[in-house]
């Protein structure tokens, strides 16, 4: 009896320990994600915010017959502009954290090993993560300038280019411009997280491989890659969901190019410049959702054990 | 001396005006205006040492927030500012665009205006009214220009392209001969090609000076789909990296000026802003240079220049409505935009100040400016209302592909025709 | 021939002197401890063998070959690590298996090799778990299987039972001794336990600073310590070290100690040393507990002096008193039964001075 007396007091005292943090939460991410939602569901524009009315699944999809006969399709999910930025999405999403996720396991593996200066390195590295991306962003944008960028510049004159390349212009290489400075800025965080897991080895398994003679190469597959796999596929989920939702790096780099919209950029240019309010929050509303769906695949698929205790 | 006469002039003009405005102005304390304005070359300089006569005369301070260049930004802030409601922004500086979509946020400026609206050309007044309120009074109005090296064309023998085909012989001529002798660097011709809306200001010059209509017409039908609209991308495609760098794909206005100024190219189309910048001690190109009206294409015969210009507009969300007007009013006048003439070059929207002596002897540029402005055509703002934003993307957006390769101008427009009929539904 | 030969190995690390001048010789199929305090460098002496460190000088000698240019895969070693080092990712058999795997053993003679090693170590009905899944003492012996697998010139253990509740620990001593007798295999066994040395060991090397402070059979270390540090180090509980007076009393030898109400001698002719040269200087008495107790080694040979006991710990088997001479504290082991008998004022202790041993005070050396 008294026992389960001490037991109810101890969950009330965590729920009031819990409340300030679910009202917080409450407040800035399940309103506004509740909000943007229900907008899909209306006609609102940004000047009439508050007066939109309920249309259903209408900015989704709706279609009507024509007098002709023929049915037409309207909507989000028949927009090819809606589908060309989802494939530039998923498509930088994987390259970028596919190409973050081995060089930043390199890095790792570099700084993890016993050097002079190591601190140094390791703080140094971190710097392209700790710039805001949006003054990265105009960073890169005035090294890739075609005119007067220092990436035209060397890369003219020691030869490699024989004329000078318009990066971020140019459709065949926007998206490219866009992946090498994700690339460059986020790195360094995935080589962070790779380089806790690594560190979390211990140092005489290596000790014993090497009086069992196993090669180096062989040492990285059989015992690094597999013990470090769990901080590896928690950095790939934090990325994942980072690149899904790419916007400020495209936005300041290729604002208007189709060759690199990706959905947030989409949804926002509805949202706000075309004053396709509920349109935009429709858009937004399944990038929330493919999001989602996303990292539950994910987790199931990979049986991804975040706590990284069981093996 | 004749400064000090000027001065007085000045003086008295402004009292004038302050006394008015402190008649307005019920509130008897001092308030801070918050006026919103892009920030392009010595935009903010100009503006502090404009505004000066007015918060010495009013006791009122502005104090001026600055924005990104890009127009697209500047519009999807205020956009978002007026929707919430914002009160801490009092005076807008906007674009010649936007009245028809904002026109539910701002002050109606009629009544205040009632008096000095016949001074301004007709055309601009009209662009600011959306269904009978006057949404902004016309601040400078803009219409751009070719930019030409006097001292490369002399050097060559080549006379001021009329049309684009011969700009683009002349350009071509002498970007190969300069660069034979080392200038590696030159280009024949700049202009504003990232996907923005400067590039449909820029295209819809092409179309118009091939005589291929102004995208949707000001009663509503779509026109863009025709042979002409064709030629004029075609030709400017056939400039992205011949006398264009492949990176004007990427540039607005202060990317091409950047060439410019820096000497490293024959033409350039740009806005006035551009004219005082290029002749500033800074510049490589001072003294070297001149504008012209943007050349005709085809046998038109007729060039065409986006009409341009800024207006400013009272939020209606504003806590001192009635200081913000007078100072709206002011930054509008005939005097304050004679200053503007003077120091920054911008086209006045006073019919009377293209014949003003001083101006003439300053900016002897500016009389000349007439001849352009007279060939301004105007964005289809006013015929497709709120929808004008997403109409100039999807051109903008067409064009884009054009001049990067990606489907011809025939393809492009075909398809761009479809897109604005399905977007225009039932009317605009 | 020799099992391991380590001939002037010394390890600097900049200015840090880990080893100095390290020499051990031992035959095949023998047992070498090297005990000492944390940081004495007993590890990194048991790496330069494994060759998982460099030594800057010196040479190192496994069955007669000169290893020190070898790289650890090819000094024919197995080693078994105090963390135990199992490959998480492998099964057991795997682990077991898996220094085969490298070598190219055929399938066949692998999965021979890995049974008759667990049955061995009674790993059988483990060899398809993953370590995680196994308790501490079952990790030991599939690290010990790794090793056995590879039939090597050489074991090195780094302190395999220390992180093993200390019942386990017991067990696996015995069974690491068994499997010693059976195999015939050198060992080097690294330990802080010097209980585990004693028991394990053909011979220890007591290490200290860097240095072996006594190479020798375990009663030769227990018995006939060279120092005051190996002394020390060496049974449980220590040596007492009494400072004291050498005199010379009708014709013998001996000290006298002052406890808190008695003044006694205690003759050392039973030592069987000279220590004439000694006479008159003050030197410390080392005299093991078990050699304070209530019986006399040798009959009549001195007889039981009665002492104020300050504090008696009952172990179990044996009873600690701790008295005090010459003011210091003193340890004496005895049965139970004498300390239950006796008042704790006036305990009759006899004090067995064959194996007491004198050291000079300034060196630390024994007399």
């Amino acid at each position: 009896m008294q026992q389960a007396e001490l037991q109810a007091q101890r969950i009330r005292a965590a729920m009031w320990f819990l409340l300030p943090m679910i009202a917080a939460l409450a407040f800035v991410a399940a309103y506004p994600l509740l909000r943007s939602i229900y907008f899909s569901f209306t006609d609102t524009t940004l000047t009439s915010l508050y007066t939109g009315q309920w249309v259903g699944f209408d900015n989704y999809l709706n279609w009507r017959t024509l007098p002709s006969g023929r049915t037409i399709y309207r909507g989000t999910l028949v927009d090819p502009a809606w589908w060309n930025a989802v494939w530039n999405t998923v498509r930088f999403a994987f390259v970028s954290v596919s190409i973050e996720a081995i060089l930043g396991l390199m890095v790792a593996l570099v700084l993890n090993a016993n050097f002079h200066g190591r601190g140094l390195v390791r703080a140094a590295i971190l710097i392209p993560w700790a710039i805001p991306t949006i003054v990265s962003a105009k960073m890169w944008a005035w090294m890739l300038n075609d005119q007067f960028g220092i990436v035209n510049d060397m890369l003219f004159n020691i030869g490699l280019i024989s004329e000078k390349i318009a990066w971020t212009a140019n459709v065949d290489t926007a998206m490219w411009a866009v992946l090498m400075v994700d690339i460059w800025k986020t790195t360094p965080f995935m080589a962070l997280l790779c380089l806790a897991g690594l560190q979390m080895i211990p140092r005489d398994v290596y000790e014993a491989s090497k009086i069992d003679g196993v090669h180096p190469i062989k040492v990285f597959f059989k015992i690094t890659l597999p013990l470090v796999k769990p901080a590896l596929m928690v950095a790939i989920i934090f990325r994942m969901l980072d690149a899904l939702r790419i916007f400020d790096l495209v936005y300041v780099l290729t604002p208007n190019s189709a060759a690199t919209k990706t959905m947030s950029v989409i949804s926002r240019e509805n949202l706000i410049e075309f004053d396709k309010f509920a349109y935009g929050s429709a858009q937004s509303t399944l990038l929330f959702l493919m999001i989602a769906l996303f990292v539950t695949l994910y987790i199931w698929l990979g049986k991804v054990d975040l706590s990284g205790d069981k093996q | 001396m004749k400064k000090s006469v000027k001065k007085a002039g000045l003086n008295k003009a402004v009292l004038l005006g302050a006394v008015m405005s402190a008649l307005l102005a019920s509130s008897a304390y001092a308030a801070e205006i918050n006026f919103v304005s892009g920030a392009v070359g010595k935009d903010i300089e100009i503006f502090k040492e404009l505004v000066k006569p007015w918060e010495k005369d009013t006791g009122n301070t502005v104090k001026i927030v600055p924005m990104p260049s890009s127009t697209t930004d500047q519009f999807a802030q205020y956009r978002l500012w007026l929707s919430a409601g914002n009160t801490d922004v009092d005076v807008y500086q906007t674009d010649v665009i936007w009245a028809p979509q904002l026109a539910d946020q701002f002050l109606d400026l009629t009544e205040a205006a009632k008096d000095v609206v016949k001074d301004h050309f007709p055309s601009i007044i009209e662009s600011q009214t959306a269904d009978g309120k006057l949404v902004a009074l016309p601040l400078f109005t803009d219409a751009p220009a070719l930019y030409y090296r006097k001292d490369l064309l002399e050097k060559y023998g080549a006379s001021v392209p009329k049309t684009w085909e011969e700009l683009t012989a002349t350009a071509k001529k002498i970007q190969e001969a300069e660069r034979a002798a080392g200038s590696k660097d030159l280009w024949g011709f700049v202009f504003q090609g990232n996907a923005y809306e400067g590039l449909t200001c820029d295209a819809l010059e092409w179309v118009k000076s091939f005589g291929g209509g102004q995208i949707v017409e000001a009663d509503g039908t779509i026109s863009v789909n025709n042979p002409k609209a064709v030629a004029a991308l075609d030709l400017a495609k056939s400039w992205v990296g011949g006398i264009s760098p492949a990176g004007v794909l990427s540039y607005g206005e202060e990317e091409s000026r950047g060439i410019w100024q820096t000497g490293n190219a024959v033409f350039m189309r740009n806005w006035p802003y551009a004219y005082a910048l290029g002749n500033g001690d800074d510049s490589k190109v001072k003294d070297k240079f001149d504008v012209t009206t943007l050349p005709s294409g085809g046998d038109n015969g007729k060039s065409a220049a986006t009409l341009g210009g800024w207006n400013v507009a009272v939020s209606k969300y504003s806590k001192n409505p009635d200081v913000a007007i007078s100072l709206a009013k002011f930054l509008t006048s005939k005097e304050t935009q004679k200053q503007r003439a003077l120091k920054g070059s911008q086209l006045p929207t006073i019919v009377s100040l293209y014949d003003d002596a001083d101006i003439k002897a300053q900016q002897p540029i500016i009389p000349r400016w007439k001849d352009v402005f007279m060939q301004a055509v105007p964005r289809p703002s006013a015929p497709t209302k709120v929808k004008y934003n997403e109409v100039s993307s999807k051109f903008w957006s067409a064009v884009h592909s054009t001049l990067s390769g990606k489907g011809t101008a025939a393809e492009n427009l075909e398809v761009l025709e479809a897109d604005l009929t399905e977007m225009k539904g039932k009317g605009w | 021939m020799n099992g391991l030969k380590i001939t002037n190995v010394s390890k600097t690390f900049g200015k840090t002197n880990v080893l100095k001048d390290i020499n051990v010789e031992i035959a095949d199929g023998k047992f070498l401890i090297l005990v000492g305090p944390s940081g004495c460098g007993k590890s990194t002496l048991l790496n330069i063998i494994a060759g998982l460190e460099t030594a800057t000088t010196g040479r190192i000698e496994i069955a007669g070959e000169d290893v020190i240019s070898r790289d650890p895969k090819d000094r024919n070693i197995a080693m078994v690590f105090q963390s135990y080092a199992l490959y998480p990712t492998m099964t057991v058999r795997g682990n077991i298996a898996f220094g085969l795997n490298i070598r190219k053993v055929p399938k066949a003679e692998q999965q021979q090799i890995v049974d008759r090693v667990a049955k061995m170590l009674r790993i059988e009905d483990l060899l398809d778990r993953k370590p995680a899944q196994l308790s501490g003492g079952q990790r030991q012996r599939v690290a010990m299987g790794r090793a056995l697998a590879r039939d090597p010139a050489i074991f090195l253990f780094d302190e395999p039972l220390s992180n093993l509740d200390a019942k386990l620990r017991v067990d696996m001593r015995t069974e690491i001794k068994e499997l010693h007798q059976r195999m015939k295999t050198t060992v080097v066994y690294v330990t802080h336990d010097q209980v585990e040395a004693m028991t394990l060991g053909d011979y220890i090397a007591v290490m200290k600073d860097g240095i072996i402070q006594q190479f020798g059979t375990p009663s030769e270390i227990y018995n006939h310590p060279n120092n005051m540090f190996v002394a020390g180090f060496m049974g449980s509980p220590s040596m007492n070290f009494i400072p004291c007076q050498l005199t010379e009393v009708g014709g013998e030898v001996g000290v006298y100690l002052q406890g808190h109400t008695t003044r006694f001698f205690v003759r050392l002719s039973q030592t069987g040393k000279d220590y004439s040269r000694w006479l008159g200087k003050n030197l410390m008495f080392g005299i093991r507990p078990e050699h304070i107790t209530d019986y006399a080694e040798q009959v009549g040979a001195q007889e039981a002096i009665p002492c104020k006991v300050d504090i008696l710990e009952p172990t179990g088997p044996d009873t600690l008193l701790f008295i005090t001479l010459n003011k210091v504290k003193v340890v004496c082991r005895v049965t139970p039964e004498t300390a239950l008998q006796h008042s704790i004022d006036k305990m009759p202790l006899y004090f067995n001075t064959a194996k007491a041993v004198l050291f000079d005070p300034a060196s630390g050396l024994a007399i």
